[in-house]
């Protein structure tokens, strides 16, 4: 099933950046593809978005 | 949203269906589609027909029904034994621009019992009827696709999810359902997983799961963060048992209430009986003690009629004799005792009997004249005095006849009114009684022990209630404790020797988990207050008491409660067409709240609404079938005039009947 509106319009509404808006849908949207590879896909993602973002990634050292 | 319709159901030898189809196509603007049958003749098979189909299960059978096989009779008596035959039902609904096909099938083998009578024998008994989905595109056979076994039932709960069936397929005689404590915890557990609240739950659950096992990992090389997260797992396990236990409690406390309430509707039900009871012992003592006092009334009425009817025949005589005494001074003797006369003339010293005054010779010397001049006894004039007097007082009682007769009269009118008042009450309460006379000794003896009973459930309510305080009271320090511990692993995690990787990542975890929580709590609220609304719009517009009810909540257990315009609940003293019209409601804002326009099949749709109220809601139900399909399935006195005006042209109207022999029921279109 895809990610409702009423979800997706509560993430647009989170006060953070877009690239973490998209974060936390792609994660959701693992989450509702399949739950046993869960582990490794979210680690994948996190571990890409850190890449991507480098040193601005707005994590605390 | 787009509506699910339901556009056909297709039985093969199920039950009395037999086979044949009941197709539901639109009829102007409504989606409304009437059954009428008496009962026995397969209303709530049909619902039963349809929850067979999706979920295996009769949902609405009764005790009878249980026993019955659902290959259909006629098809039993008249089958070749050897022969397997299946039994099938097709639900064929329209949504989302695809047609679907839900199909369950189950094959019996007929074979002879030792009285030479047909009996089925399930086929494959360990295995489940055969289930398939198919679902293609609107418009066109291609790319039809079949799904089986687990596919098959996510389809099934992505339409007419189980949990809230009884929400799409709606027995109005079973009201209670709707209120049940548990059904509660269903809807919320539906309706959060239509909402996708589960999901937001299980990508939390498994950040935090990702977290941990990073911890571990990390803790390996670091034993201080190791020895924290064990205790904070220890702290996780404690707080979970807690939370188990005060669920328990909060069970026990619930079945308790319902029992508190039970025992005070028993004894609010015997209390005026006993009322009444004490009511019926003090009118029959009363009566008793008039019908008494009418005896003794009629004796003094007899008495006085036979005296006075004497005494009115005298009247004549003795009115004429006292009024010649009285009217006659002249020729009677005068009142004075001659004797005593003589006796005070002897004695110089006496004085006069009359004045007591000293008698002068003057007063002495008349007195002598008088004694010379008087030539009559005495005694005749004491008893003509006294003759007078006894004729004044039969002539007064005589005159007092009409206004004491009257008096008595009155008096034995006012007696036997009150004897007819007093047996009409009795009447009337004996009449009340027969139904619940449970006899003296008996009610109070049963009044007694539903008190000690509501007592004792108190007690361990009471009990209940402080479990559930200590439990909640455990919680709450196990949740800073474990807030502190959470710090402290934080803590430990950014001084271990994790490289600067592996601590980004837990922290953006953290991050993405506290974002996912906020979404979540939001979506919860949300669809807590639309559910609110759209209840208490739909319930008010049924109903027709506009300054009665004021308010409609939705607990956090998703338990429903109604509130009068002062803010008092009252729940559980709605009358049974309010608490159908609330039941419509809440279905009606589950449905608008899970996304999806669901039909709703109803058995007796208006069956428990008083005739006056029994136009409006068939009126506001029609207005809704607009907007979604609506099948509802009537006994003939359930449709009655009010109601047929307001459907008859509008929507379509089928009548179902019993075949002669009752093996299957008329009125179901043929397959093919």
């Amino acid at each position: 099933m895809p990610i409702s509106e009423k979800i997706q319009k509560e993430i647009n509404a989170l006060d953070v950046s877009p690239d973490e808006k998209k974060l936390v849908l792609d994660l959701l949207e693992i989450e509702d593809g399949s739950t046993y590879r869960y582990k490794t896909d979210y680690v994948d993602l996190i571990k890409k978005y850190i890449r991507e973002h480098g040193e601005d990634d707005g994590v605390n050292e | 949203m787009n509506s699910i319709v339901i556009e056909k159901i297709e039985f093969q030898n199920f039950r009395q269906y037999k086979s044949g189809k009941l197709s539901f196509p639109k009829r102007g603007e409504h989606m409304l589609s009437v059954l009428i049958a008496q009962n026995g003749t397969g209303k709530t098979t049909l619902l039963n027909a349809i929850t067979w189909c999706l979920y295996n299960e009769e949902q609405h059978l009764s005790g009878s029904g249980e026993a019955l096989t659902i290959l259909n009779k006629d098809v039993l008596e008249h089958a070749t034994p050897g022969r397997v035959y299946d039994v099938s039902v097709v639900l064929t609904i329209t949504a989302d621009g695809k047609t679907i096909e839900f199909k369950r099938v189950q094959s019996f083998r007929v074979d002879k019992d030792e009285h030479g009578i047909n009996i089925p024998v399930q086929v494959n008994r360990e295995e489940l009827p055969e289930f398939t989905v198919s679902s293609m595109i609107q418009g066109g056979t291609e790319n039809t696709v079949v799904k089986t076994g687990q596919d098959a039932e996510i389809v099934v709960k992505q339409y007419f999810d189980q949990k809230i069936s009884k929400f799409y397929f709606f027995d109005g005689e079973k009201l209670g359902d709707f209120f049940e404590e548990e059904r509660g915890e269903e809807i919320k557990t539906s309706i959060f997983n239509i909402s996708q609240v589960n999901l937001l739950s299980d990508c939390i659950h498994h950040i935090e799961t990702v977290r941990n096992e990073t911890k571990r990992r990390i803790s390996r090389d670091c034993p201080s963060l190791e020895t924290l997260m064990s205790e904070q797992n220890k702290l996780k396990e404690e707080i979970e048992n807690a939370r188990i236990n005060k669920k328990k409690a909060d069970r026990g406390k619930r079945e308790l209430d319902q029992k508190i309430q039970f025992y005070n509707k028993q004894i609010g039900k015997l209390r005026p009986v006993r009322e009444k009871q004490n009511e019926r012992n003090m009118l029959e003592d009363s009566i008793q003690g008039l019908l008494e006092e009418k005896d003794r009334l009629l004796v003094e009425r007899a008495r006085f009629i036979r005296r006075n009817l004497t005494l009115l025949n005298l009247y004549p005589s003795i009115k004429k004799v006292y009024n010649y005494i009285s009217g006659n001074p002249d020729k009677f003797p005068p009142r004075f005792d001659i004797a005593t006369l003589k006796r005070i003339l002897k004695d110089s010293e006496a004085n006069c009997p009359i004045c007591n005054n000293h008698l002068t010779d003057e007063s002495r010397r008349h007195i002598q004249e008088y004694i010379d001049k008087t030539p009559f006894s005495s005694e005749s004039a004491a008893f003509i005095d006294k003759l007078s007097d006894v004729l004044a007082d039969l002539i007064g009682e005589i005159e007092e006849f009409p206004e004491k007769k009257e008096t008595l009269e009155n008096n034995l009118q006012n007696n036997s009114s009150k004897i007819e008042a007093n047996g009409n009450r009795l009447k009337e309460i004996s009449r009340e009684l027969k139904v619940t006379d449970y006899g003296e000794e008996n009610l109070t003896n049963k009044i007694n022990k539903l008190e000690h009973d509501r007592a004792d459930a108190k007690s361990q309510f009471e009990a209940q209630a402080k479990i559930s305080g200590a439990f909640e009271n455990t919680i709450e320090i196990l949740e800073r404790k474990i807030e502190d511990k959470s710090r402290e692993v934080e803590e430990a995690t950014k001084r271990s020797n994790a490289d600067r990787d592996t601590k980004k990542q837990l922290d953006l975890f953290e991050k993405l988990k506290s974002h996912i929580e906020a979404v979540k709590d939001n979506i919860m609220k949300e669809m807590k207050d639309e559910i609110e609304r759209i209840t208490w719009e739909c319930f008010d517009s049924m109903i027709w008491k506009e300054k009665t009810f004021g308010d409609i909540q939705i607990g956090e257990d998703y338990k429903i409660s109604v509130f009068d315009k002062e803010n008092r609940e009252m729940t559980r003293s709605l009358s049974a067409t309010e608490q159908m019209a609330l039941a419509y409601a809440y279905t009606l804002a589950i449905h608008e709240a899970s996304g999806r326009n669901c039909p709703l099949v109803i058995d007796s749709p208006l069956g428990r609404v008083s005739d006056t109220n029994r136009e409006k809601m068939a009126e506001e139900l029609f207005k809704v079938s607009k907007e979604k399909q609506i099948i509802m399935l009537f006994t003939p006195d359930e449709y009655s005039d009010p109601v047929r005006e307001i459907y008859e042209g509008n929507v379509l109207v089928r009548k179902l009947k019993l075949s002669e022999d009752e093996n299957y029921v008329k009125g179901v279109e043929q397959n093919g």
